[in-house]
């Protein structure tokens, strides 16, 4: 593979980062497991609805009058729009979307706990090794050309939710530490 | 009438100012998909376009053709299509482009390992890049991640949907005893259902991609939309596929050209009965015409002739 362009204007520093992500795996075989994972089928099976994308047809799952081979996608719930379009044989009813449930706020809570504790460490590792290399350098240097191009307020927006992630990063640290604390004290 | 189009009736044709209308959108569309994809294989894989040439014309071609079709589903769906949308389109366009590649030109053992590679890359995240191409897939695709939230359930679905009927495709290939114990009849029916999933799934991936908002009344006109495409593709690389050992609905009768015009026209049909009459439906609706006129002319420029899978019919 030959070797990473050295311009890097706009979308050329995400390309880096993007593919920068990727090497860290291979830099710490065995620490990683999934980094996002789009696969969700787990969820699709145990969806109550599937709709026809052939037919346009909603149905309950398991349908018997669903087609041999039907594309169909699952779904976890069914709005009112879906009803014109329900199977007369096993007649879905509406099933309105609950507001935020207090699970899915724990599960975005332990996701960024989760990056945190995963990323943190060896990306700072990372960041300071390669700071120190040509490629870093070329990089600081355009990263600073880019934020001096930046106007007054754009500058502010960036210190703003730089600041911001460096704030909730240090709580979920201290938080990821109180938690590993507390579960110690209980396995004793 | 399109240039090259037979006496052949469809239920519906485009009037002139439709097909100038498509003509038109297929231009801009082509320098903006070149705007988006040209720099980024300068700067990854510049070689691609010096030494596979033909080949980066046929994914900046086939990157047009789903930026114009992206453009019509935006509008049956009544979405804005601007900028963004065109990016995203034309970003979509290339991965597909190159994720097909992997997984048809480079021998069965690739294929198969690509096909793994593929379920990680869903399950995990995880791509380890290997080749210059595969830095360049995986650049546009992580642009394409950046621009659309791939988290949102019908983008995933519909994203692993295409994943496993372009498995699936790939599988029938590689393994021909899967369908050793298939009668003739059972073979068809099953490539048949192959291009149908693979078509619309690539098509609903498409819309959800470039209109967050997918009114279920809309899936099964666009489904049929997309399954379209393929079988019109597939009538066009007959001879390509024949000669390349990869069994298709279409390579697999005995007179595909009367077939697929009763496929066409049962199609156009479904069409014209699931999706509203607006621009973005005509404009679907003769991009799939001209496309049909195009492909018959190449399945019998390559009948007489030859030809390759990189060749551009447009």
């Amino acid at each position: 593979m030959s070797d990473a362009p050295h311009m890097a204007p706009g979308g050329l520093v995400v390309d880096q980062v993007a593919l920068a992500i990727q090497t860290l795996r291979a830099s710490t075989p065995g620490h990683f497991d999934a980094l996002v994972r789009i696969d969700n089928r787990a969820d699709e099976a145990i969806a109550p609805f599937q709709f026809d994308a052939a037919r346009g047809m909603l149905h309950r799952k398991g349908c018997r009058a669903i087609p041999v081979n039907a594309p169909l996608l699952g779904l976890a719930e069914a709005d009112p729009d879906y009803m014109i379009y329900a199977c007369k044989r096993c007649k879905p009813v509406p099933e309105t979307s609950p507001e935020t449930k207090a699970a899915d706020r724990a599960d975005v809570m332990f996701g960024l706990v989760s990056l945190v504790d995963q990323f943190a460490g060896v990306l700072k590792e990372r960041g300071r090794d390669y700071r120190q290399t040509a490629d870093g350098q070329h990089l600081g240097a355009q990263l600073q050309d880019v934020y001096q191009a930046l106007g007054a307020r754009e500058k502010e927006i960036v210190d703003v939710v730089i600041g911001a992630l460096d704030q909730v990063a240090a709580r979920l640290r201290s938080l990821d530490g109180g938690l590993k604390q507390t579960a110690a004290k209980g396995e004793d | 009438m399109f240039a090259g189009q037979t006496a052949k009736t469809l239920p519906w044709m485009p009037d002139d100012a439709c097909i100038a209308r498509v003509e038109g959108l297929a231009r801009t569309h082509r320098a903006a998909v070149h705007e988006v994809l040209s720099p980024v294989v300068a700067a990854w894989h510049p070689k691609f376009r010096v030494e596979s040439a033909a080949e980066f014309d046929k994914m900046i071609e086939l990157s047009t053709k789903m930026t114009l079709v992206g453009h019509a589903c935006a509008e049956v769906v009544g979405a804005p299509f601007g900028a963004r949308e065109q990016r995203i389109a034309a970003l979509y366009g290339g991965c597909c482009f190159l994720a097909d590649s992997f997984i048809d030109n480079f021998g069965d053992a690739a294929s198969r390992d690509y096909l793994r590679r593929f379920d990680e890359l869903f399950l995990s995240g995880w791509f380890e890049v290997r080749t210059d191409r595969e830095r360049l897939f995986y650049v546009l695709a992580a642009r394409l991640f950046a621009e659309r939230d791939m988290l949102e359930p019908m983008v995933r679905q519909a994203t692993l949907k295409l994943h496993a009927a372009q498995s699936l495709d790939a599988l029938l290939r590689i393994d021909p005893w899967r369908t050793t114990d298939l009668t003739a009849t059972q073979r068809r029916a099953l490539f048949k259902r192959v291009a149908r999933d693979r078509g619309g799934h690539t098509i609903l991936l498409l819309t959800v991609l470039v209109a967050p908002r997918l009114a279920p009344g809309l899936v099964a006109g666009l489904f049929s939309a997309g399954s379209l495409f393929m079988y019109i593709d597939d009538h066009g690389d007959f001879f390509t596929d024949r000669r390349d050992g990869r069994s298709t609905y279409m390579n697999l009768l005995r007179r595909p050209e009367p077939a697929l015009h009763r496929i066409v026209t049962a199609h156009f049909l479904t069409i014209l009965a699931k999706l509203p009459g607006n621009e973005g439906r005509d404009a679907l609706l003769a991009i799939l015409a001209r496309y049909y006129f195009t492909r018959i002319d190449k399945h019998r420029v390559q009948e007489q002739g030859g030809g390759t899978a990189w060749d551009v019919y447009e």
